[in-house]
């Protein structure tokens, strides 16, 4: 079938299959990425409710060891400070990608629908 | 007249085509979310297997003799020394001691929030095969009419 397409309609196509493949590829890093901003944001409100000296442990590997309120809240912050930055980034270059690959996917609909055209011409001469 | 018959064959194996693709999209989201149902599902079980567990140490003083499992279906002996204390994890690599009532509370907060994404899962399910269905029988229907008209 690819056989019968022009080769730039045919590259392009490559073009829009490698477009599709970095856009999952970004959805699946833009879940992970929301999975763990929800995670530290959860954490923080279960952290608003205990009291100031309440005891906190810091999972080390196998470890827990033990930390005070504030400590873990200013590590808590960071991670999600970085997490929301992580998440914008990758939606900036979710939308651009997303506006390249329906341009694409216009220019092939409008190759095809040329080349149609232009065959069922050639067919009723 | 064969040319327009012509080129509505070729308009109904692009839309074909087109639906093909939809349905094998279809089938990756489908199978994504059935992963996530299946892990969703698992994390259920646990906090309510914990949840279960808290409560029943609460009717245990300390000293009292358990067993603990270390995997494998191996288990030891140990003595309970503080059971008014759990630890438990607030997410993010944290951990927090509470009462045994304020722990299950909290693993409850975070069941019920399980639930609800179990339940959002079911339903996207539900409508992507609803969605699926309608694809495939469009697809079936020009199936059937390129079919009659080859043997036509």
């Amino acid at each position: 079938m690819s056989a019968e397409l022009p080769p730039q309609v045919q590259n392009q196509l490559m073009q829009l299959q490698q477009l599709q493949m970095q856009l999952q590829a970004i959805a699946r890093q833009k879940m992970q990425v929301e999975a763990m901003l929800k995670d530290v944001e959860f954490a923080l409100d279960e952290l608003e409710k205990l009291s100031d000296d309440a005891i906190i442990y810091r999972n080390v590997g196998e470890l827990m060891i033990k930390a005070s309120k504030a400590e873990v809240k200013e590590d808590l912050t960071d991670k999600k400070e970085t997490y929301d930055l992580r998440l914008k980034t990758l939606e900036r270059q979710e939308e651009r990608m997303q506006k390249r690959f329906q341009q694409l996917q216009q220019q092939i609909r409008e190759a095809l629908g040329i080349a149609t055209g232009g065959e069922s011409q050639i067919l009723g001469a | 007249m064969e040319e327009r018959a012509g080129r509505n064959e070729r308009a109904e194996a692009q839309e074909a085509q087109a639906l093909m693709m939809r349905l094998r999209q279809y089938q990756t989201q489908a199978d994504a979310l059935t992963q996530e149902l299946v892990l969703v599902q698992q994390s259920v079980a646990e906090y309510e297997r914990a949840m279960e567990t808290i409560k029943y140490l609460k009717k245990l003083k300390a000293g009292d003799e358990l067993l603990v499992s270390v995997g494998a279906g191996a288990s030891v002996y140990a003595t309970l020394s503080t059971p008014e204390k759990v630890i438990i994890n607030l997410g993010a690599g944290v951990s927090a001691e509470k009462d045994p009532d304020s722990a299950i509370e909290s693993l409850k907060e975070r069941r019920d929030e399980l639930d609800k994404r179990r339940a959002e899962i079911t339903e996207l399910l539900q409508r992507l095969e609803q969605e699926a269905q309608k694809v495939q029988a469009r697809l079936q229907e020009i199936l059937a009419r390129q079919e009659q008209a080859r043997q036509g």
